[in-house]
């Protein structure tokens, strides 16, 4: 079957009001239903999310963290992944609630390439955009 | 100083709700600035009120660090595929159902009578 068909395609940028999540209906062909394993730093995103919106934290809830990443322009939405998208969003609400300024995470994510660095592994040496 | 989030608890009871089921109602069709969990290809659209959840904290202010109040009622919305897609392919009782908060929901003019059929598919 062929993938319904919205009456009026309408592209997200620029629609009045359409966010770049809000794809429902748009021909943006099949959706990769593949599984993977997680990675580490992923079960690490998901811990995270759920530790900072507990109630002796409060931090965030899954409504600013869904804001925040539907905030994002549209390339860095369609190309970044699943956890990604999460733990990027973390990060601006950690410094939008000042638990933590972004000086001091860009010092402490420059502290553990070096280190990884230093041991000879790879590290990741594009930063990722605020 | 951390601005805290407010704690979402239980829904509240659902007296005073607008729509009940069997309503037919119509989605806004306004646009929307922030974050918002009313589809776009939802906006305008007409269905049929299947249920009330009950009533929750407002998400689109619960994203923004308030507290979310009023609570507003949570319906599910029952809708036709045929009325959602222009070209839809599949079998002609196909629906689907949507959860739409109280305050996107119009009643729609003329179609005070119309009933849900008691038959459902889900989509």
């Amino acid at each position: 079957m062929r993938e319904p068909e919205r009456k009026h395609v309408v592209a997200r940028k620029g629609a009045g009001g359409r966010a770049v999540h809000d794809v429902g209906g748009l021909a943006l062909g099949p959706i990769d239903r593949s599984e993977h394993d997680l990675a580490l730093w992923e079960k690490r995103t998901d811990a995270m999310l759920i530790l900072l919106r507990d109630n002796q934290r409060r931090v965030l809830t899954v409504d600013a963290n869904r804001r925040m990443i539907e905030g994002y322009a549209e390339q860095d939405y369609d190309r970044i992944a699943y956890y990604e998208k999460w733990i990027r969003a973390i990060r601006n609400l950690l410094v939008e609630q000042e638990v933590l300024t972004r000086e001091e995470i860009e010092a402490r994510v420059a502290e553990v390439r070096a280190k990884h660095e230093k041991a000879g592994r790879r590290a990741a040496t594009e930063g990722v955009p605020w | 100083m951390v601005r805290r989030a407010k704690e979402v608890g239980a829904p509240t009871p659902t007296t005073g709700a607008r729509f009940a089921p069997g309503d037919r109602v119509r989605v806004a069709a306004r646009p929307v600035l922030g974050h918002c969990r009313t589809p776009w290809y939802l906006r305008g659209k007409t269905g049929v009120v299947a249920a009330v959840h009950g009533r929750f904290r407002n998400p689109e202010l619960l994203a923004y660090h308030r507290p979310g109040l009023p609570a507003r009622v949570l319906y599910k919305v029952r809708f036709r595929q045929s009325d959602l897609w222009g070209r839809y392919l599949g079998p002609a009782g196909d629906q689907l159902e949507a959860d739409i908060y109280e305050h996107w929901l119009e009643p729609e003019v003329g179609g005070a009578h119309a009933r849900s059929r008691s038959s459902s598919q889900r989509a």
